[in-house]
């Protein structure tokens, strides 16, 4: 057995590198596209900072939770069981002459780094909250000066306070930015 | 002279060939198919009680079954079959989505949910994450088909996405034959957030 | 004594050849034209094969598609559907085929606007833009839009179509297609059905009748 190894050591310590090198670069390749392509890489940023993020300057400038049990609540119609998270952020595209950023917004619910779940903007139909004047509700891929995006999300009221605000631009993928809020 | 393999040698060799062979048949005729590798992942319930699975919770609270419907928006549908009129509470788990996958199976044949009625279903509605919609599901059956016997194991399936592969599926049995058909259903508007 | 001759050692290249030499090349080639022939003058000759004529269909006559048995039953003109939104573009109108639409697999069925499949399609109409697929289908008796037909629940169908007003006339003779697939069934990289084979399975001809403004049917 001892002389069979001692003459066979190169086969074998080259097996034992190259197997799992093969299976590994194999899956690195495959999965390294699939979480290309998606939001997978998170710039967190603390609320209180400026970020350079696909050509523009983002700043969280307010956050406001509304409950559906409070008076506010009530008049906006949410619906049982639900907050309103109003996140306010001021974006000034740099003007470098490339195009300023189309964007998704998400609010995701943070369990350290992971997101457990999230919630988009788009589901506001059917209540009654009006966006403050002069803001916008999605980012305006036209804009050279800065303007003031604002969007609301309802979500369920058992969301933790550990929310997020995620801005997925498609040219940036997979890098995505997220404000803590 | 060389020594031969003794006879009781051969005896063992070739019973253990044989023992071989048989676990391999084995193995191949019970290793699961493409189908079983890939079928959604059912999450079983009873009428009345809240399912949750991974991305789908939803409680199915009644179901009725008539020969046309007077939904809440004015539409009344007129079918050659009958109407099973599903009310049910549904929200998205993870990320907000249409409730992709409604049916109701009958033996073989899936129905899906009908969204003739427009506003007045939720079957078209997009799933908020964590606040259910709770309103009617409409399918439209063949009305011998809701008095056969296959009617009585016939199942209630909701899924996220059409392609229920590897994901939960909320599997609820209804019995058809034993709910009477009334003339007219009258439907509510789904609500957004009551349970 | 004669001594045995020795063994001829032959290599295999050199027997191939020998036996290659014994076949009688001639004969083979002939024998298998003369096989060949006399095989095709039995079954009708070298000559082209006259397609199967497409079969006429009547107005009201299900025919039994891969997964709807359809039963087209009239086709009008009319200016628009306002109560659906469906209102064509300035200077088209719209042409509508009604038909029973029954689904007989066991799984709903979308009706396919893309209208490659189980599905009509008029012949020597001038369609808007080109588009050849009905802009919607629309469920007769209610007027709502439909895209998932039933198992074994006939519902009857309008199929409207956007066409350049003046293609087509009160009275004028116009000829649907009937349009059929068959399934491949499960593929082994591709989830879902595979249709193939996209005929056209008959011809319905009807007299088109002019409803006017906004009519529904």
């Amino acid at each position: 057995m001892r002389r069979w190894l001692r003459r066979n050591w190169i086969g074998l310590v080259a097996v034992a590198v190259l197997l799992p090198a093969t299976v590994g670069i194999t899956f690195a390749t495959q999965w390294s596209s699939y979480f290309g392509g998606r939001a997978s890489d998170p710039v967190t940023v603390r609320s209180d900072t400026a970020e350079n993020f696909a050509h523009a300057a983002w700043t969280l400038t307010d956050v406001r939770r509304v409950s559906a049990a409070s008076s506010e609540g009530a008049e906006i119609g949410l619906p049982e069981g639900s907050d309103l998270v109003i996140v306010t952020a001021r974006v000034s595209p740099d003007g470098s002459g490339a195009e300023a950023p189309g964007c998704i917004l998400l609010l995701e619910e943070l369990d350290g780094t992971t997101v457990t779940r999230s919630w988009g903007a788009s589901a506001t139909d059917p209540i009654d909250y009006a966006a403050t004047e002069g803001t916008l509700s999605t980012c305006d891929s036209d804009a050279l000066e800065p303007y003031t995006l604002e969007s609301a999300f309802v979500v369920a009221d058992d969301a933790s306070d550990d929310l997020g605000l995620a801005v997925t631009v498609s040219s940036e993928l997979p890098r995505y930015l997220r404000f803590r809020l | 002279m060389t020594r031969t393999t003794p006879l009781w040698r051969h005896v063992v060799n070739g019973a253990g060939l044989v023992v071989i062979l048989v676990i391999a048949g084995v193995v191949a005729h019970t290793a699961p198919s493409e189908e079983q590798q890939q079928a959604a992942i059912p999450v079983r319930g009873q009428i009345g009680e809240t399912i949750t699975g991974r991305n789908i919770r939803a409680t199915v609270d009644g179901v009725r079954v008539a020969e046309s419907v007077e939904a809440s928006n004015g539409w009344a549908g007129p079918t050659s079959g009958v109407w099973v009129v599903v009310d049910a509470s549904v929200e998205a788990r993870v990320a907000e989505a249409p409730l992709g996958y409604a049916r109701l199976k009958v033996g073989d044949v899936t129905y899906s949910a009908s969204t003739r009625p427009g506003q007045a279903t939720i079957a078209a509605t997009s799933l908020s994450v964590g606040i259910p919609w709770t309103g009617p599901l409409m399918f439209e059956l063949p009305s011998a088909l809701v008095a056969s016997d296959a009617a009585r194991h016939a199942e209630l399936q909701f899924a996220v996405d059409d392609d229920t592969r590897a994901d939960s599926m909320l599997v609820i049995p209804v019995d058809l034959n034993s709910i009477d058909i009334d003339e007219v259903i009258e439907t509510e508007r789904p609500v957004w957030g009551a349970r | 004594m004669t001594p045995t001759p020795p063994l001829e050692l032959r290599s295999w290249r050199q027997r191939a050849r020998t036996l290659y030499d014994r076949l009688p090349t001639k004969w083979l080639i002939t024998g298998v034209s003369a096989a060949l022939l006399g095989l095709s003058a039995v079954l009708g000759g070298l000559n082209d094969v006259t397609a199967a004529p497409i079969p006429e269909l009547r107005a009201g006559e299900p025919y039994a598609a891969l997964q709807l048995t359809l039963t087209p039953q009239a086709a009008s003109l009319i200016d628009a559907f306002p109560e659906q939104g469906v209102v064509p573009d300035e200077g088209n109108r719209l042409l509508v085929v009604v038909a029973t639409v029954t689904n007989t697999s066991t799984d709903p069925v979308t009706i396919a606007t893309s209208g490659d499949a189980d599905s009509l399609l008029p012949v020597g109409v001038d369609f808007a833009d080109g588009f050849t697929a009905p802009s919607s289908v629309i469920v007769f008796d209610d007027g709502t839009l439909v895209s998932t037909v039933q198992p074994d629940v006939p519902v009857k169908v309008a199929y409207v179509w956007e066409i350049v007003a003046g293609s087509l006339a009160d009275g004028d003779e116009l000829r649907v297609d009937v349009l059929d697939r068959e399934n491949e069934g499960e593929a082994a990289v591709y989830f879902g059905d595979r249709f193939s084979d996209f005929h056209v399975a008959g011809h319905v001809a009807f007299t088109v009748e002019d409803l006017g403004a906004g009519v529904n049917g």
